[in-house]
């Protein structure tokens, strides 16, 4: 066996809503050793089915096993990995506590992400940024700078541009 | 018409064609057992000692049959009891139906009394579990269990059913059980490069797991065999595949496997594998494991291609089909000497030298054989015994042994023996048991003597954790750590405590004559073989390791 770099995949679930499928599913990725990085969940635009889109790292190989794994839960109706040609976007929020022309400082980089402040007080700011994971992740980068003392995202959720139809059930 | 939830529960296991099934009763099943008193004359239900037991038995009825074992238990400890009874299945991919009950759903998640998250517990040894809280709810699960249970990959679920569905109402109608999923088409031309292997092999090998007992498929595995001259080996769950009298049938393979096994493997220009799943006791080192051989790999779980080894060609199918499929486009053909060789490293295979003063596990093991006849069902529990029990065994055909090869679960053999002779109430049943394994079971004697079940045990006893001894002597300088138990256990006492009859055999005469008694009683029986602690199993190829370390003496 060749020794097989690790990279990042997502992968994309239509799973039947019911109680206990996302834990079911969510069993097969820890049985089988994989920690979960982002994992969002739901409805999809087939009623009934709850669309889960998770992003792990792993080898190539140990991912073709996940998804095989993933597939044989009577629950799930389709796995598949997005092509290349897919947008994806996460919700960001960030609190940090700034002042004067810390607070200037922090609005100019806002600006440039095309953030917004949802929340403001004498001594916080709370900011709302969404977009492709990267740039969630230079936004934070940036902000570290600051006196950051939350953050909380959502983890990605992704669409393939050109849209693909599904044959379910 | 309008039935309760315990009436559906019943007459959906009607409709499914279940007669036996197994269980333990409790608080929150009452309304259940209630409905199976009144349905008694045609649902017999099978009362264990311990719902473990009762798991066994059902995944035991199930193995020997083909049919899907059913269980019931009620909430909390009942329905933890059958935890390590479910893994045992989940792991052997046998076809089983736990229905628990919980308590009224207005208590559950408050910690009530006897209360348990068992789908949750049972989630990742189930194929799919059902919380039923909602009556409209209870046939659509039921019906859903029984398929996927017996669908594709065969394999137990559990069903949690709260005790006011157990008796609100609603509305039933018989109907045939749900169609199994379709099994998958092969393509013509995965087929056709399988075939295209075989004929242009020079030394093919088939490797046959539990995935073709499961599938029925012996006749057409024989037919293959025959017709292109090829030799197989056998995982623990196939024993009997092919009978062992095939001189193309080597054996057992893997870490306790036959020299021939695994040097066929070993030499190999191709490696067939049908519904075996190359596991860690089999292709002990992954990489090294048919080194010089394609392989292609046939198994309906589609999951279960390139797990531990990298194979070349993959074809996710039922066994039975493929094998059906596939035989009209192989050559005849012989392969002389690949033949002579493999069959030639089977002949060479010395008789076990035993421990001087003892009766040797193998003339145990092959006196059992001749007392019962090639008819028999064997049951084992986990140990030395059942690896000497799958090396010596006459294994002549297929569901007769019933092994928990994947768990490993100590404790199993008794009531899968409970569970096989329900099945088979004419057949002579055999428990093959150690003195580890049988205290962690022998509470089932009572339900084999209640139930009139003239079970055969016999007891390999040494007096200690034999497998578990055996590598405390090989890898863990002789430290013999709660290995050597020196129970003052009187079998032979016990036995007839339990109203059984007790043996006690030192030589290969005494224990004849006792099999001589045993085939005609009609009382459980217990025969307790008096063995050395210092008989091994061999040969042993250590975990990770290769046929070249192969340790035989
Ligand atoms: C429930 C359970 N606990 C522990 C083990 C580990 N184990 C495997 S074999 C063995 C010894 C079994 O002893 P015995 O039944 O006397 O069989 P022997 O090996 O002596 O033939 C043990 C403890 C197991 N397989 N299952
Ligand atoms: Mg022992």
């Amino acid at each position: 066996m060749k020794k097989e770099e690790l990279k990042r995949h997502i992968i994309v679930i239509l799973a039947l809503n019911q109680v206990g499928a996302l834990a079911r599913i969510i069993s097969v990725f820890g049985r089988r050793g994989f920690n979960i990085e982002t994992i969002t969940a739901s409805p999809s635009n087939y009623p009934g089915l709850t669309r889960i889109t998770i992003i792990i790292t792993a080898t190539d190989s140990a991912m073709d096993q996940v998804l095989a794994q993933v597939e044989k839960v009577e629950l799930v109706k389709k796995v598949f990995t997005p092509g290349e040609n897919t947008l994806y976007r996460e919700l960001l929020l960030l609190k940090i506590n700034a002042k004067g022309e810390d607070r200037e400082r922090a609005m100019s980089v806002i600006n440039v992400y095309r953030g917004r402040v949802v929340d403001l007080t004498s001594e916080s700011m709370v900011i709302e940024v969404t977009g492709s994971p990267q740039k969630i992740g230079g936004f934070i980068d940036i902000m570290n700078e600051f006196d950051v003392v939350e953050i909380c995202r959502t983890g990605a959720t992704g669409i393939e541009v050109p849209g693909r139809t599904f044959d379910i059930i | 018409m309008k039935l309760t939830g315990s009436q559906i529960v019943c007459e959906v296991l009607l409709d499914h064609g279940v007669d036996t099934v197994f269980g333990y009763p409790g608080g929150a099943a009452l309304n259940i057992y209630d409905e199976l008193y009144r349905y008694q004359d045609r649902i017999t239900h099978v009362i264990s000692a311990h719902e473990q037991g009762a798991t066994h038995a059902a995944d035991g009825y199930a193995r020997a049959t083909g049919k899907v074992g059913v269980v019931f238990s009620t909430s909390g400890p009942g329905a933890t009891n059958l935890v390590t009874g479910i893994a045992t299945a989940y792991m052997d991919s046998i076809p089983m139906v736990c229905i628990c009950s919980n308590v009224n759903s207005e208590l559950i998640g408050r910690d009530a009394f006897q209360e348990i998250y068992i789908t949750g517990i049972t989630i990742p040894i189930t194929k799919q579990t059902y919380y039923v809280n909602h009556i409209e709810d209870l046939e659509p699960a039921l019906r859903d269990a029984f398929k996927v249970a017996a669908s594709g990959r065969r394999g137990p679920v559990l069903i949690d059913i709260t005790k006011d569905v157990s008796v609100a109402m609603a509305e039933f109608t018989n109907k045939a059980p749900l169609p199994l999923d379709p099994i998958p088409e092969i393509p013509q031309d995965t087929l056709q490069e399988a075939a295209k292997l075989i004929n242009n092999a020079r030394k093919p090998l088939l490797y046959v797991g539990g995935g073709l007992i499961a599938s029925s498929a012996s006749e057409e595995l024989e037919a293959l065999i025959d017709k292109a001259d090829i030799p197989m080996v056998h995982t623990l769950m196939a024993a009997g595949a092919v009978s062992c009298d095939h001189d193309l049938n080597l054996g057992l393979v893997g870490m306790h496997g036959t020299v021939a096994s695994n040097r066929a493997v070993d030499q190999a220009d191709l490696v067939i594998s049908l519904g075996a799943r190359y596991s860690d006791r089999v292709a002990l080192n992954p990489e090294k494991w048919a080194r010089k051989a394609t392989i292609v790999q046939v198994d309906i779980d589609r999951s279960e291609m390139n797990k531990n080894v990298y194979v070349d060609v993959e074809c996710t199918a039922d066994i039975k089909d493929f094998l059906t499929q596939i035989l009209p486009l192989v050559n005849e053909a012989k392969h002389d000497e690949w033949h002579e060789r493999t069959v030639g490293w089977t002949t060479k295979h010395r008789l076990a030298q035993g421990v001087p003063g003892y009766m040797s596990p193998q003339e145990i093991l092959e006196t059992v054989s001749d007392a019962v006849g090639e008819d028999a069902i064997f049951a084992t529990d986990v140990g030395q015994h059942q690896m000497w029990s799958a090396q010596y065994l006459k294994h002549r055909k297929a569901h007769k042994f019933l092994t928990s090869g994947g768990l490993g679960t100590m404790g199993f053999g008794y009531g899968a023996a409970i569970g096989a002779k329900m099945g088979f109430p004419d057949t002579t049943v055999v428990h093959i048991t150690g003195d580890g394994s049988f205290h962690m079971n022998m509470n089932e004697a009572c339900t084999a003597v209640s139930y009139k079940l003239p079970i055969i045990t016999v007891l390999m006893d040494n007096q200690v954790l034999g497998m578990v001894y055996q590598w405390q002597t090989a890898f863990y300088g002789g430290r013999y750590s709660n290995t050597c138990l020196e129970r003052k256990t009187d079998f032979v006492k016990v036995a007839e405590g339990f109203g059984c009859k007790g043996y006690r055999a030192e030589t290969i005469e005494e224990l004849k004559a006792a099999l001589a008694e045993a085939v005609k009683s009609d009382v459980p029986v217990w025969i307790q073989c008096v063995i050395s602690r210092e008989e091994k199993v061999l040969p042993m190829i250590p975990g990770g390791k290769t046929v070249d370390d192969m340790i035989v003496e």
